[in-house]
């Protein structure tokens, strides 16, 4: 790692840090350090201890990696697909992992067994890039690809409605918000737990993989002349995807734009390097989430807004300009 | 003929006309209200369709509202069963040819509002935030049915309970008590779940915070309230995000402390659901958990 790469990820990490411990003291309940180790000693637990472990930290906690995961797999889908307007949530992964979870949550399935939640997230997810991929073909062009993440996006986005209408629950309807923006409101410590190892399986698939990415940047057919079988390489970033993004959204939602905002924010910094741009943005991805959550509970504390609205409105006008920049490159 | 054989006659005669005069105008009169009592009743909203169960006879009843048939929500259901039901559509509605149509003022929107267009009166029923209101709303819809002598019954029923509820708490224990439900939505001051804490003796944390109105309490600051009972709203179903909710780990922290084993009440939501008769049978059970 060069110098200039150790500093990034030295500020990345302090970042995180002073982020995590911020969205720690974020909250209805002001929490007195003293009173948190008294209670943390003794064997009862108090207001302050419930509120921290239960509440907060599993907060941050989701909200730190979920980040991670989403900057991860947007840099990973951007390198694929050789697109920059590719990400989990531009692409439909999102929406379709978040319709795999509301069938799994809504129709009792969930109830069966605590990991069937994330299996039907990471089954949907891994069938929207299938589909993506047979929608736009292999050899598609950015836009085909893109129209064919906006189609899939609508479908799943119209999917969970006529889910959530049909579910044997009148409070169904009014949570499809929660699940097409996202948020990090009440979740639990055991959720953390439940998708943490699919975090970290599909983060070490794609760095295994990643070399393939390097490769890839020069075409596909370099890649293939440097001995790459670019087709099962691909597969296996694919499969590391689904497994981070179908993971976060049972737990979070969808939340869009991560993905597609931070890998170029950072991009510059390691001079388009697709295997540095990976864990750059991982940690990038971290510090704009907690951002995003930290905002969201300052805004508005007693009814808070869907973290999504956060991400959407950053994420939304940078579109627009990427969207302007690779017109005016075509033309 | 004598005049005193012939004035018996004549008494007799005009006795005779009376009493047939009275059995016609009591037969005249009962036959009136029979045809003046609504027999296509249709009602709007899921607390109207519990009134008009409870008061007239289900040959009566047109149809109810879905809900009406669904036993986590209504304390009705198996009434209700038998009876058509419908989805607040106004095809469907107008389908039954009701006589009389029933509703809450606040839930019948754009259906109210297109029914009326076409024609039909609603009687809308405000929703009691009172407990006297509930008797309000309750003799009003017996006379709307024509049947003023069961709501007489039902009220006196519900105040029976109410009382023996009442006497049944001890007066000391005016503890906090938060009312807490799906997503976290607690009971306002305002609230009637409230009046009927107050009614009982007990304190509703909403008075305490300042809460006028029905809203979501984070869980941290419902616990940083510490309130001595919490009264937690029972479904029978969990497949929401809302209802799992009530199940988060800190809340189970909280009633695993010493202090506050025991201190969970678990309200079937359907009592009290609808501020109507149910919330007597709400009031027996907190008594008998607070007890």
């Amino acid at each position: 790692m060069s110098y200039s790469n150790s500093i990034l990820a030295c500020v990345l990490s302090l970042l995180i840090l002073v982020l995590f411990i911020v969205e720690l003291t974020v909250g209805p309940v002001p929490l007195d350090l003293l009173t948190l180790i008294n209670e943390w000693r003794s064997t009862e637990s108090g207001l302050q201890s419930i509120v921290f472990y239960e509440i907060r930290l599993p907060r941050a906690l989701i909200a730190m990696s979920v980040g991670a995961v989403l900057g991860l797999s947007g840099a990973t889908m951007q390198g694929i697909l050789r697109n920059p307007l590719a990400e989990p949530g531009v692409m439909g992964v999102s929406s379709c992992a978040a319709l795999g979870a509301v069938i799994a949550l809504y129709f009792g399935f969930a109830n069966h067994s605590w990991w069937i939640l994330s299996v039907f997230g990471v089954g949907g997810s891994l069938l929207s890039v299938v589909l993506l991929f047979a929608l736009a073909g292999r050899r598609s062009s950015q836009l085909s690809l893109v129209l064919s993440g906006v189609a899939l996006s609508a479908v799943a986005a119209s999917l969970i409605a006529i889910a959530l209408n049909f579910a044997p629950n009148p409070y169904a309807i009014s949570e499809i918000v929660y699940w097409l923006m996202g948020s990090f409101l009440n979740r639990t410590i055991d959720e953390f737990w439940l998708a943490c190892p699919l975090f970290i399986l599909g983060t070490i698939i794609i760095f295994w993989r990643s070399p393939v990415l390097s490769a890839l940047s020069f075409g596909e057919e370099t890649a293939i002349s440097l001995g790459f079988d670019v087709h099962r390489e691909k597969i296996w970033l694919i499969i590391g995807i689904a497994l981070v993004v179908g993971a976060a959204v049972s737990i979070s939602g969808a939340i869009g734009f991560v993905g597609l905002v931070v890998p170029h924010l950072m991009r510059p910094l390691v001079n388009s390097d697709p295997r540095k741009l990976l864990w750059v943005s991982a940690l990038a991805g971290a510090v704009f989430m907690l951002l995003a959550d930290i905002a969201v509970q300052l805004i508005s504390p007693s009814m808070e807004i869907k973290i999504g609205v956060i991400t959407s409105l950053v994420g939304g006008p940078f579109f627009f300009f990427l969207i302007y920049k690779l017109r005016s490159v075509t033309t | 003929m004598s005049s005193t054989s012939c004035h018996f006659w004549q008494k007799r005669k005009f006795a005779t006309i009376c009493g047939t005069m009275l059995l016609l105008s009591v037969f005249a009169s009962s036959l009136a209200s029979a045809i003046e009592k609504p027999q296509r009743i249709v009602s709007l909203s899921l607390c109207t369709d519990e009134l008009v169960i409870a008061l007239a006879h289900k040959e009566r009843i047109a149809a109810v509202t879905y809900l009406a048939q669904d036993d986590r929500y209504s304390r009705y259901a198996k009434e209700a069963k038998p009876l058509r039901a419908h989805h607040n559509q106004v095809e469907e509605i107008i389908g039954f040819n009701p006589d009389l149509i029933v509703g809450l003022d606040f839930e019948v929107g754009k259906t109210s509002a297109l029914l009326k267009r076409l024609g039909y009166t609603i009687h809308q029923f405000p929703s009691p935030t009172r407990l006297v209101e509930v008797d309000i709303v309750l003799k009003s819809m017996g006379q709307l049915l024509r049947e003023e002598k069961k709501a007489e019954q039902l009220s006196a029923e519900f105040h029976e309970k109410l009382s023996a509820a009442k006497r049944a708490i001890v007066p000391s224990e005016k503890a906090r008590v938060l009312v807490y439900g799906p997503n976290g939505y607690s009971a306002g001051s305002l609230s009637i779940k409230s009046d009927l804490l107050r009614f009982l003796g007990l304190r509703p944390l909403s008075d305490a915070i300042g809460q006028t109105y029905d809203g979501i309490l984070p869980i941290a600051s419902a616990l940083w309230f510490d309130p001595e009972w919490v009264i937690i709203e029972k479904e029978n179903d969990t497949h929401s995000l809302a209802h799992r909710y009530l199940q988060h780990p800190a809340l189970a922290a909280w009633f695993s402390r010493p202090e506050k084993v025991n201190r969970q009440i678990l309200m079937p939501n359907k009592l009290w659901l609808c501020a109507g008769l149910g919330l007597g049978d709400a009031a027996k059970h907190l008594a008998s958990a607070v007890r």
